[in-house]
């Protein structure tokens, strides 16, 4: 998914209502830290952990 | 955000018992290190003889934990995955497990229910209506069964052979809040670091246990499942994607969901390990007046596995499925 408008990643989850308890994000592949901001063209994933069989 | 003991930038925020840390990619790999080998002092999983058999499913837990005590423990490590037979899926998983027990330098070995027990998985799930119960508990009873099996063959060639499996806080507070919920003390006692443990602390040494008895050992206990994702990424480790066609919606799902929710609506970060600590507490001082004799123990005259009666619950459900299974095979 790749973003319109700068945010930081804990607000990207918010507004997303991610639940950090069950997924990690990424941007442009790289795991980061919950107040790295998100640049616009910045491919962002979203990693469900939650193990499910 | 930096990382709380380099400067560099961090990349996770790791919980405590008191407080969030941030950690950068260096210090989040000494810190899973750290817990597993924390784990390993406290709960005595691994003594210098020991050697670690892991369960191995392809999965990221497995994978980490596979990469965590190859790279910290000298002990002669082996790996086993178990094929169901499940197309799509299992495949798939063992393609990385085997990738990456090469990678690490483990032996990695691979039984299959097909050739074990003469049908799959796919087999069951297809008569699945002549059975009472849903897919996971067949496939978990059969493939605990062929573990132990390989265990034992193992213990045969390798000193003091211990079943490592990938069970993280997360797994343990989950298990240990279902057996609260659904009042099952013999259950919950069994949610300890290490099966036998209670029975160790009650004067019975392992000799006392039938012959060949393998101990599990859970040394991913203090890790959380978001660590293990996190340890996962960051080693940039791959595997497959989706989840088991067979999963059903179990218990343990709807509390994982309601547990995690919690946490995040609360921000009780905290409230995982507070449990499994409760419990750890609880667990000591329950076993220290808990009598049990050894001669309550005998061994399956089937599997050999420690049991109150001749033959295991486990090999009785497995004789049920093995008749209803090779009917509809012949019928067909």
């Amino acid at each position: 998914m790749r973003i319109k408008k700068q945010m930081s990643v804990k607000e990207y989850m918010k507004i997303n209502k991610i639940n950090p308890e069950t997924a990690l994000i990424t941007i442009n592949g790289k795991l980061v830290a919950s107040d790295k901001l998100i640049k616009k063209g910045d491919k962002i994933e979203i990693i469900n952990f939650v193990s499910r069989g | 955000m930096k990382c709380v003991f380099c400067n560099k930038e961090a990349v996770f925020e790791a919980s405590t018992l008191t407080k969030k840390i941030s950690l950068c990619k260096k210090h989040l790999v000494e810190d899973v290190s750290k817990k597993v080998k924390l784990a390993v002092k406290k709960y005595g999983l691994i003594s210098k003889n020991t050697t670690i058999l892991i369960a191995l499913s392809g999965g990221k837990d497995s994978i980490s934990l596979m990469h965590v005590l190859s790279k910290n423990f000298e002990n002669k490590i082996i790996a086993v995955s178990v094929n169901e037979g499940i197309k799509g899926y299992r495949d798939e998983s063992i393609f990385f497990a085997k990738k990456y027990a090469k990678e690490f330098g483990v032996k990695h070995y691979v039984i299959e229910f097909k050739k074990e027990y003469g049908f799959s998985m796919d087999d069951v799930v297809r008569i699945m209506n002549k059975f009472p119960l849903k897919p996971c508990s067949y496939c978990g009873v059969l493939r605990r069964q062929l573990i132990n099996k390989f265990a034992k063959k193992m213990n045969k060639k390798y000193d003091d052979v211990r079943l490592a499996t990938a069970h993280t806080l997360d797994d343990e507070v989950q298990s240990i809040l279902m057996n609260i919920f659904q009042n099952d003390f013999e259950k919950l006692m069994r949610c300890s670091a290490i099966t036998g443990y209670y029975k160790f602390n009650n004067g019975i040494k392992p000799k006392d246990f039938p012959k060949g008895f393998i101990p599990r050992i859970k040394p991913y206990r203090l890790v959380s499942e978001k660590e293990s994702m996190a340890y996962f990424l960051v080693n940039n480790f791959k595997t497959m994607e989706g989840s088991c066609p067979n999963i059903s919606d179990a218990y343990r799902n709807r509390l994982r969901n309601a547990l995690n929710k919690y946490v995040w609506k609360s921000r009780r970060y905290d409230f995982k390990l507070n449990i499994l600590n409760w419990f750890d507490a609880i667990l000591s001082k329950k076993l220290r007046n808990h009598k049990i004799k050894s001669s309550e123990l005998k061994e399956c005259k089937i599997c050999g596995e420690p049991t109150s009666g001749e033959i295991c619950k486990t090999c009785i459900l497995i004789e049920k499925i093995k008749e209803v299974v090779k009917n509809e095979i012949k019928k067909e």
